[in-house]
């Protein structure tokens, strides 16, 4: 029951601390590991490299923590980032088509494939599950249709930007994450949506009774959801100078892992941005290091794999234990 | 007749609550006993101690002869006790035969494969020797509830049980279904099984019974012969006990109709409910469990819809589609549910109690945290609600301190108009007494209060007027002056008529 990341243990301020933040612990053992096995880890360069690579999947991880803080779950957003993709970069190389153009409607489609996505769920109550792997499917069709199954290469330089240029030397593609994370928790802790969101995910009967109308912040979940899979959008064909047609494919499962690594529960009810953020790192740092450590990429897959379930194993214990020690405290 | 089940002072205690103390039943070879008393009683929590769901905490049950101890339906089963619950427990999806056989279809298996035929055989054959015509084949899904219920009996029957116990069998039957059941129950009896009948229905009870036991507040009271004692009597044994003054109850002046409701329909849930509630009035709304109470205030308040009639505010029609509406017309509401609509058990206290409050508590779309803050300090104060900080999880309060944080919920909002459903269910005595003070200062502001209770003392302790519902309408509204527990009661049963006779 006391499956939360709030958890409070007064009586152990450490004990506290640890619970809230077992994410950072992990993440700070992963990267002093990794620090002692390779000497080019600490590197500024590999270092830079490594936020880099993570700053795609934590943008979409910020909407995802949302759609899973809501009781959600989006499988449709790795089609969703090809499609974007793909008709952002055709829309690009129409000659004199401004930027802004090509951004605003790569965002007006996330807008629409999340609105399309809560239409479904909230009009004929079913389960996120299923109505966004059917909308998986139709997003990826739509994606190969448009690009005729053949990746778009050739963009306009400021679409290359995106993805690889730097601003006062940091990379673009992380002060776009930066940026989106900082309003993710805005908007998580400090606004009347936030609130709904948790409360819809927490309890949805209690918070229709309270007068939440659900139905509007299911829609602002997965539009929000989608207005993040735009960006990544961006930044992954930015990174890659083309829009690939399989760009997004496994984003959805990488960001689930990332979002409960980060101590969001799947069953909804809390949400930390910041939480799925070191959820990324911790992800990115593994990949990093097992790539900087010559190890296989297939062995790549089984240690990512055993990482998650190592994740959520101490996550679900130290819950019990936390649970533990509250119902003794009370007896 | 020799006793084949005795269960001799059993006690069960859940936190904070004696729910069985020392209770006493006997049942014999043969008989049809009843077990009533009101709701909360301890009737349910008695047989779930018999089946083994419930570890008792106390005392001893002994069956044909030998002590025994259960640790499950199942268990239970096996010995020769089978109970037939008041909820559908049937595999939706698959046949009546299937379900009537579940866990045994072992004995029509050649081989590993089930055989159908016979399967469908035996159950057509004992259907026709219990005289109940359902279709073995026919999925569950699709049979109409009596239906179900009947294979719940059937499947109960077919254990060859020594015992059957029935947890208000009639309540989905009509009235031919009912006169085949008390033909079922008759028979077996004839046979030496030995049924225990749980029934809030008085006249049910006195035409199939041959004794039975009371229970108030988790206590034996009496166990009679039926011919032995009358309805009258019967009532007074249930209800029992004196109001003490654990109430708060000034009289004053009423204001004017605050909320109207005229005609009220849901199809299948409450038929023409009509009644007022007049501001600084408390009114209180009693009835058995299911007779549609909480229906009628999800309804007023927007959870559920209904198909006709009209909900007037301060004399105004008002349109009330879903809670916002009703919120935005002030109107708070405190749901029957406090687990599954009501507190949200991820969330901290603060933002438990700030919810439905929130519009008013934001500028454009963000929250003012020390408002929220300084808000909530003060009506969880006002409320004395018991915590060590307000960051902790609603789960970490007792029951009757998260109560007080729901309720000081929708005061945050000062609603014009406020319905406590079961306001004090499950707990402490001394959380119901800061509650009815709390209600008694809130109408003394002008606050309109419509209060559902199935608990008798607190409805005639607090209300100014008393609603009567039964089978999903209003029987008659009083004003509680003078008024008694039995005549509340006797309606609720439907037997008022038989008791001024």
């Amino acid at each position: 029951m006391e499956k939360t990341l709030l958890t409070k243990n007064r009586n152990n301020p450490f004990a506290n601390f640890f619970t809230n933040y077992k994410c950072v612990f992990i993440f700070l053992v992963i990267f002093v590991v990794l620090s002692i096995c390779s000497d080019v880890f600490l590197s500024s360069r590999n270092l830079m490299n490594l936020v880099r690579q993570i700053a795609a999947s934590s943008i979409l991880g910020v909407g995802f923590t949302l759609v899973v803080a809501s009781g959600n779950i989006d499988l449709s957003v790795g089609t969703m980032i090809g499609m974007i993709g793909v008709l952002t970069a055709l829309l690009s190389k129409i000659p004199g088509m401004p930027m802004i153009a090509v951004l605003l409607v790569g965002i007006a489609v996330g807008l629409g494939a999340g609105a399309l996505n809560a239409f479904f769920i909230n009009l004929f109550n079913l389960p996120s599950f299923i109505v966004t792997l059917a909308n998986m499917s139709i997003f990826e069709g739509i994606c190969y249709l448009s690009a005729n199954s053949t990746p778009v290469s050739q963009l306009p330089e400021w679409y290359e930007e995106i993805g690889q240029g730097y601003f006062l030397e940091i990379p673009v593609p992380v002060w776009i994450m930066i940026a989106v994370a900082v309003v993710g928790t805005i908007i998580v802790t400090k606004t009347v949506f936030g609130r709904n969101v948790l409360a819809l995910g927490g309890n949805k009967e209690a918070a229709r009774v309270c007068g939440v109308n659900t139905t509007k912040v299911m829609y602002g979940v997965f539009m929000m959801m989608g207005i993040c899979a735009a960006i990544t959008a961006f930044v992954i064909t930015g990174r890659s100078a083309s829009a690939q047609t399989s760009a997004g494919q496994g984003m959805e499962l990488d960001s689930i892992a990332a979002v409960v690594i980060g101590g969001t529960p799947l069953s909804g009810g809390h949400g930390s941005i910041i939480g799925t953020v070191v959820g990324c790192l911790i992800v990115g740092s593994i990949n990093n290091g097992l790539n900087l450590l010559n190890v296989d990429s297939n062995w790549q897959l089984i240690a990512k794999g055993l990482l998650i379930l190592g994740a959520i194993i101490l996550d679900a214990q130290s819950a019990k234990l936390s649970a533990k020690a509250l119902k003794k405290k009370m007896a | 007749m020799e006793t084949i089940l005795e269960m001799k002072k059993i006690t069960k205690i859940f936190p904070g609550v004696r729910a069985l103390d020392e209770v006493d039943f006997n049942l014999r070879k043969g008989e049809i006993h009843a077990l009533i008393g009101e709701n909360g009683a301890g009737k349910s929590t008695l047989m779930k101690a018999l089946l083994g769901m419930y570890e008792i905490d106390g005392g001893e049950i002994w069956f044909k002869g030998k002590k025994v101890n259960f640790k499950g339906p199942n268990d239970a089963l096996h010995a020769g006790i089978s109970m037939i619950h008041q909820e559908i427990s049937l595999v939706q999806t698959m046949s009546a035969a299937e379900n009537i056989w579940m866990g045994r279809t072992g004995r029509f298996t050649k081989m590993g494969i089930i055989d159908h035929k016979q399967l469908m055989h035996e159950t057509r054959e004992l259907c026709g020797r219990l005289g109940i015509q359902i279709d073995p084949a026919a999925t569950v899904e699709t049979l109409s509830v009596a239906n179900m219920q009947l294979v719940e009996l059937v499947r109960a029957v077919s254990y060859n049980a020594d015992v059957i116990v029935m947890d208000e069998p009639t309540s989905a039957l009509t009235d031919a279904e009912i006169e085949l059941l008390y033909k079922i129950v008759r028979d077996l009896a004839a046979q030496g099984t030995s049924i225990i009948f749980i029934s809030h229905k008085l006249e049910e009870i006195f035409e199939i019974c041959d004794r039975i036991t009371i229970m108030r507040d988790g206590q034996y009271i009496d166990c009679r012969d039926t011919t032995d004692i009358d309805n009258d009597e019967l009532i007074k044994l249930i209800a029992g006990r004196e109001i003490n003054n654990i109430y708060t109850k000034d009289h004053f002046e009423k204001g004017d109709i605050a909320l109207e409701v005229k005609n009220l329909s849901s199809t299948g849930t409450f038929r023409n409910i009509s009644f007022a509630v007049r501001k600084g009035e408390i009114l209180g709304f009693c009835g058995l469990m299911g007779a549609g109470r909480s229906e009628i205030m999800r309804a007023i308040f927007g959870i559920d819809p209904y198909d006709s009639g009209e909900i007037l505010i301060n004399g105004k029609k008002a349109v009330i589609k879903n809670p916002q509406d009703a919120i935005k017309n002030g109107i708070g509401m405190v749901t029957e549910d406090r687990l599954r609509q009501g507190a949200i058990h991820s969330l901290d206290i603060k933002t438990n109690m700030s919810l439905p409050f929130l519009p008013q508590l934001s500028k454009m779309g963000f929250v003012y945290d020390a408002k929220e803050r300084e808000q909530c300090e003060q009506m969880a104060k006002k409320m004395s609600v018991n915590m060590v900080s307000f960051a902790n999880n609603i789960g970490s309060l007792s029951g009757g301190n998260q109560q007080k944080v729901i309720i000081g919920r929708w005061l945050l909002m000062d609603p014009d108009i406020l319905i406590l459903d079961e306001p004090t269910r499950g707990i402490d005595v001394g959380a119901k007494s800061e509650i009815y003070k709390i209600m008694n200062d809130l109408a003394k502001q002008g606050m309109a209060i419509i209060m559902v209770s199935s608990e008798m003392p607190e409805i005639l302790g607090m209300s100014d007027r008393i609603a009567v519902v039964r089978e999903g309408e209003i029987v008659c509204i009083m004003e509680n002056e003078g008024l008694e527990q039995q005549t509340l009661l006797a309606h609720a049963f439907g037997v008022a008529n038989k008791i001024s006779e």
